[in-house]
This record gives structure tokens, C-alpha cells and sequence, in this order.
């Protein structure tokens, strides 16, 4: 697993324990603003800075359309295809955790691991 | 040899505004593309003949050529009243009345024109895509009235396709679609761009409902929002049944 400059062992911690679960390939910690990476644990091939620029954008138009159907801002995003997920929680300070695994990955186990980061990483 | 016919007829009228010339030069002008010499030509004839179904007609498909409709409307109107049985009348209020969307006024219009020559090939087809168009028209209702008002289809551009979604009280299909429609592009691009395929399905969980996104069509994206404690599984199952009626819909030809 590949980690983060800057960020200490405890929370890459948080970001190795999701990524044990069962399929995931990779959980990124991205700056909505700009979709660039913070910190990440992923396996070898995932292309992060891909994963961040991809998910911000799209956490941001679901932004959009939950508000103008007036349902709340998104918290919690799962995108399903052919070959995989793409799941994403709002984090605090502008912040989207996301992680990329296959398709057999248990989402709701993984959401529970990006939410204990989300608590700690503040 | 059009221009020299043109000036003899254009005489002819001078010498007698009550001459019949009026129809050949219009049909003089039409053919040079001199619509609005046409109309104006016409609309002479009209008050030289008040009472003559002829100059109603003429001044009527002149109308259309300069694409006044509601003025040809009432011309062709107006013959109808000078000859209830009129043909030409019932034809050009058949096609108006389709034009401004009018299907059942065209039906109405276009059954009695046949009914008074039912060999008329151009009536016929006329009719044949009235009926289509209502039977489009009655599934898109059909679907609609399945599909509720929390449902909506939105084509690839962010515009509504089918269905509504109205949030108390007030309707936000146009912005929901627009935004939707950003969605499912950036769902391609980042499915694509991850080697994950492409994607199914987007669900969203908000603080105070839910949203879910799918693609039943190549073409369409159909987004269910709920309000309130619905549960993911359920969505699911709505979204399901709901991009089945959308596919059915679409297969019948009513979208």
C-alpha cells in the first residue's frame, strides 16, 4: 500500500484498516475544491490522483442536483458498474473520502471504515 | 415567360379588380418565390370576393407560405362557415390544428375531409400520423402516471423527458434534469477512466432522502428522489420497476 506524505500513523491506520476489507483497492482522502489528493492508501495500479479528480467532480455535481431536489447535501455516494465501485462520504474542511474496489467489495462494511476516518481525521 | 405572364395578369386585375386572374397569378408567384407578392395578391381577392370559398383558400395557403398560421386559421375558418362541407377547409384546419399541436382538433377535421373524399392519398397519411401522434402522446401519459412525481427521465442534454419531480408543491424537474444530466457524464468519464466499466447505478444517500440514478436507455437517464426514511434496498426495487416501465414505454415508441 502506498501512503500519504504528511500524515500521521494513526490515520494511516484508518486508511490501511479500510483498506483490508474485502475488495477495496484504494481510499483516497481528496480536497473537494480542487479534486487533488491528501493522503491515500492504495494498491499498486490504482491511479489516486485520477480516483480524486473523478470523484470530487462528481460528488460535487450530486451536490447540485440533491439541492435542487431539495433532499440535503449527499452524504454517503456509491457508484456501482460493470467491474467495480466507487464509493465517496463528505469529509470535514471540504474533504470527500473515497474508495475504489471490484465489484464483490461490501459496501456497507467499507462506508462504516470511511466514516470511523471521517470521525478521526476531523 | 414568367415575368411577361405575370405582368399581363398583374394588368388584368388593374383593368378589373374583380377578375378570377388573381388565382393564376398567385400561382405565378408562389412557383418565383415571391410569397409575399402571394399573399398580398390573395388577400386582394378576398376583398374583391368576400362570399367566395376560392379566395378564402388561396389567401389561406398563402398565409402559411409567409408563416402566418393563426391568420390562415381564420381564413380557412371562415370558408368552412361560407361551406361546412368544404374539403380544402377541413384540410388545411386539419393540418393547423396538428401544427399547433391541436391533435384531436386535427383528428376531428381530417376524418370529415376524408369522409367527403377518402380517396385523397394526402389526408390519409395526414391522419395516419395524427394517430400516431395521439397514441404517442396517450403511452407518454400513461407512463408518466406510472412513473409519479418523484420520478423523472432526463435525455443527454439535462432536459425532461418523462415524468416530474415535485417537491412540495413546487416542480423541479427542469433543474433536477439539468444537473442529473452532469451526473451521468461524469459517472461515463470516471467509470471509463477507472477501468470499472460502465456504470449501473448511483445511489445516494442525502440528510434527508435519497437519490438514484441509473441508465435504462442508452439515452436517458431515469432519476428517482425520495424524501424521508425510504431504505437503499427499496429504492432499488423502485428504481427497477421504474426504469421497466421507462424501457417499455420506449419500446412502444412513446418517448
Amino acid at each position: 500500500m502506498e501512503g500519504g506524505c504528511g500524515v500521521s500513523a494513526p490515520y494511516q491506520e484508518l486508511l490501511d484498516n479500510a483498506t483490508r476489507v474485502v475488495g477495496v483497492k484504494g481510499v483516497v482522502i481528496v480536497d473537494r475544491r480542487d479534486g487533488l489528493v491528501i493522503t491515500e492508501a492504495t494498491m499498486e495500479g490504482v491511479r489516486s490522483t485520477a480516483v480524486a479528480a473523478l470523484a470530487a467532480s462528481m460528488f460535487s455535481q450530486i451536490g447540485k442536483v440533491a439541492e435542487k431536489a431539495r433532499v440535503g447535501a449527499p452524504e454517503f455516494v456509491h457508484l456501482e458498474a460493470e467491474n467495480g465501485v466507487l464509493l465517496s462520504v463528505p469529509g470535514k474542511n471540504d474533504t470527500v473520502l473515497v474508495a475504489i474496489g471490484g465489484p464483490e467489495l461490501n459496501v456497507g462494511l467499507v462506508r462504516l471504515e470511511l466514516l470511523k476516518i471521517v470521525e478521526v481525521f476531523g | 415567360m414568367s415575368d411577361e405572364r405575370i405582368a399581363e395578369l398583374v394588368a388584368e386585375l388593374e383593368g378589373n379588380p374583380a377578375s378570377t386572374a388573381a388565382s393564376r397569378l398567385v400561382s405565378l408567384l408562389l412557383e418565383r418565390g415571391d410569397r409575399v407578392g402571394a399573399e398580398l395578391v390573395a388577400r386582394r381577392a378576398v376583398e374583391q370576393h368576400p362570399s367566395a370559398v376560392w379566395a378564402r383558400h388561396m389567401h389561406a395557403r398563402t398565409l402559411v407560405e409567409v408563416g402566418r398560421l393563426q391568420e390562415a386559421y381564420l381564413q380557412w375558418t371562415e370558408s368552412l362557415r361560407l361551406d361546412p362541407r368544404d374539403f380544402e377547409s377541413r384540410k388545411g384546419l386539419g393540418f393547423l390544428s396538428f401544427r399547433g399541436g391541436d391533435l384531436d382538433g386535427a383528428l376531428d377535421h381530417l376524418e370529415i375531409a376524408l369522409s367527403v373524399d377518402p380517396s385523397d392519398a394526402g389526408v390519409v397519411q395526414a391522419l395516419k400520423r395524427v394517430r400516431s401522434a395521439i397514441e404517442r402522446e396517450e403511452g407518454q401519459a400513461a407512463a408518466a402516471g406510472q412513473l409519479g412525481d418523484e420520478t423523472l427521465l432526463v435525455d443527454a442534454r439535462g432536459r425532461p423527458l418523462l415524468g416530474s419531480l415535485i417537491v412540495d408543491g413546487i416542480d423541479c424537474s427542469a433543474e433536477v434534469a439539468a444537473y442529473s444530466a452532469g451526473v451521468a457524464r461524469e459517472a461515463t468519464r470516471a467509470a471509463r477512466m477507472l477501468d470499472l466499466g460502465e456504470w449501473r447505478s448511483i445511489n445516494v444517500v442525502t440528510a434527508d432522502g435519497k437519490i438514484h440514478l441509473s441508465q435504462p436507455l442508452d439515452v436517458a437517464t431515469l432519476v428517482l428522489v425520495r424524501s424521508g426514511d425510504v431504505r437503499a434496498a427499496q429504492m432499488e426495487l423502485l428504481a427497477q420497476a421504474a426504469a421497466q416501465t421507462v424501457r417499455e414505454t420506449w419500446k412502444g415508441g412513446a418517448v
